[in-house]
């Protein structure tokens, strides 16, 4: 008998193991509501595994596909970062190109009203002293400029040409201690000079002291010079001090911020009749 | 001919100076710096020779000169006078350590204002106050800016004295 065993063993098997298939899936047909419990409890064992080998892979896929995204995007990065950069230069030299023409705009209206004959220059340089307040123009005798010849910002005057070459020229601010220009007061019409001193205030000198001086009157150019026009705007008094024998010193604070020019309006000399 | 080059080179350096010195008074009107002058005083201790003195200082003089408000030769001979006072104490004292270098700097800086301003009372007639503050920080900038300059006009002649 053993030896039937034996030798029919995996026969045995065979039928044993189809059995239990039958009696599986008898089960399974009498019960389909329900999982069966072998089933369940395989499913049960199985999950794990399933769960970390389908999982890894996936995370491993998703993984993959993330770096390459990555490398997508980090090279869509660097690309985007570029163009920002160029396009912000671009706005940039846009705004900056907008600033300029605004300024020169201004530079046309005030050329317009004035009804002189005028050049626009732009400052080039500055003094190569620090003795000196003056500012370097792009034009010179070729585009008209001569020596005294007054020189405005939009918002008032700044200086006269001291020096000309054929294409260029040196504007002596008026906050130079060389400087002076005639001026006269809005409403009390005295006259004075306007003069600088290195660091210090521009004030008028040669105010009479029995001239009554408001503080926030404005400071025109009186003409007496021969260089200014009259009537331009110079600044605004700011105080008054008693000065030597009988003068008062009148402080004055300038319209235009001669410290920051970038252009300005030349009036060309009237040939003289 | 390389003698040719090397004074050459020197005196674009030179030029170089005065162009850097309008550019950045335009951008920082008010600097305190000479940089023309720290040239001037770097050529004379550095060549040992009057001749580098006179002919760098008549240079950036005339350069400033032109391009400021002020008289041709106001800022030639104070450059010059200045440079050769430099060169004499370099024949006094060794000016190899940086201390005596600042000092000289300093001192030099404050004897070219000096210079500039009594130029300009007795020459031009102007009636000048002295701002002893603003030439105190003047001399005060070029001494310190002086030092790391001498440095850089070292390394850049350095090629061209081999």
């Amino acid at each position: 008998m053993k030896q039937f065993f034996k030798t029919r063993l995996e026969w045995i098997l065979l039928v044993v193991v189809l059995i239990g298939h039958l009696v599986l899936l008898s089960t399974r047909l009498s019960r389909s509501e329900q999982t069966p419990l072998l089933r369940a409890w395989t499913m049960e064992v199985a999950y794990p595994f399933l769960k970390h080998v389908v999982g890894s892979v996936s995370s491993v896929a998703v993984l993959w596909r993330d770096y390459i995204d990555l490398r997508h995007a980090r090279e869509e990065n660097a690309e985007l970062k570029g163009q920002i950069e160029q396009y912000r230069r671009t706005v940039l030299g846009y705004e900056e190109r907008i600033r300029e023409i605004g300024r020169l705009q201004v530079l046309s209206d005030l050329e317009a009203s004035l009804g002189l004959p005028s050049v626009k220059a732009r400052v080039i340089g500055a003094d190569p002293t620090h003795w000196y307040q003056s500012r370097i123009l792009d034009k010179g005798r070729e585009a008209g400029l001569a020596r005294d010849c007054p020189a405005l910002s939009a918002d008032g005057v700044v200086g006269r040409i001291v020096q000309v070459s054929r294409n260029s020229s040196v504007l002596q601010l008026i906050t130079d201690v060389d400087s002076g220009v005639g001026v006269l007061l809005e409403n009390s019409r005295a006259q004075g000079v306007l003069k600088s001193e290195a660091g210090h205030q521009p004030f008028i000198e040669y105010v009479g002291s029995s001239e009554e001086v408001v503080v926030g009157e404005k400071v025109l150019t009186s003409g007496l010079d021969q260089i200014y026009p009259k009537g331009l705007l110079v600044g605004y008094v700011t105080d008054s001090k008693p000065a030597k024998q009988v003068f008062q010193r009148v402080g004055v604070t300038l319209s235009a911020n001669v410290s920051k020019l970038e252009e300005v309006l030349v009036l060309k000399k009237e040939p003289r009749s | 001919m390389a003698n040719f080059l090397r004074s050459t080179a020197v005196l674009i350096i030179i030029v170089s100076t005065v162009v850097l010195q309008v550019l950045l008074t335009r951008y920082f009107p008010r600097l305190l710096l000479d940089l023309p002058l720290v040239a001037v005083l770097y050529l004379t201790m550095a060549k040992e020779s009057l001749l580098w003195t006179i002919l760098s200082g008549t240079v950036v003089g005339f350069l400033q000169d032109s391009l400021s408000p002020g008289p041709l030769g106001l800022n030639g001979f104070t450059k010059i006078a200045v440079g050769s006072l430099t060169y004499m104490a370099n024949t006094v004292i060794a000016i190899d350590r940086g201390a005596t270098r600042w000092g000289l700097l300093f001192v030099s800086s404050l004897l070219a204002a000096l210079l500039f301003l009594a130029l300009r009372i007795l020459f031009l007639n102007r009636n000048e106050t002295m701002d002893g503050e603003r030439i105190l920080l003047s001399g005060l900038i070029n001494a310190c800016a002086g030092l790391p300059l001498f440095y850089l006009f070292e390394k850049i002649s350095q090629p061209a004295n081999e």
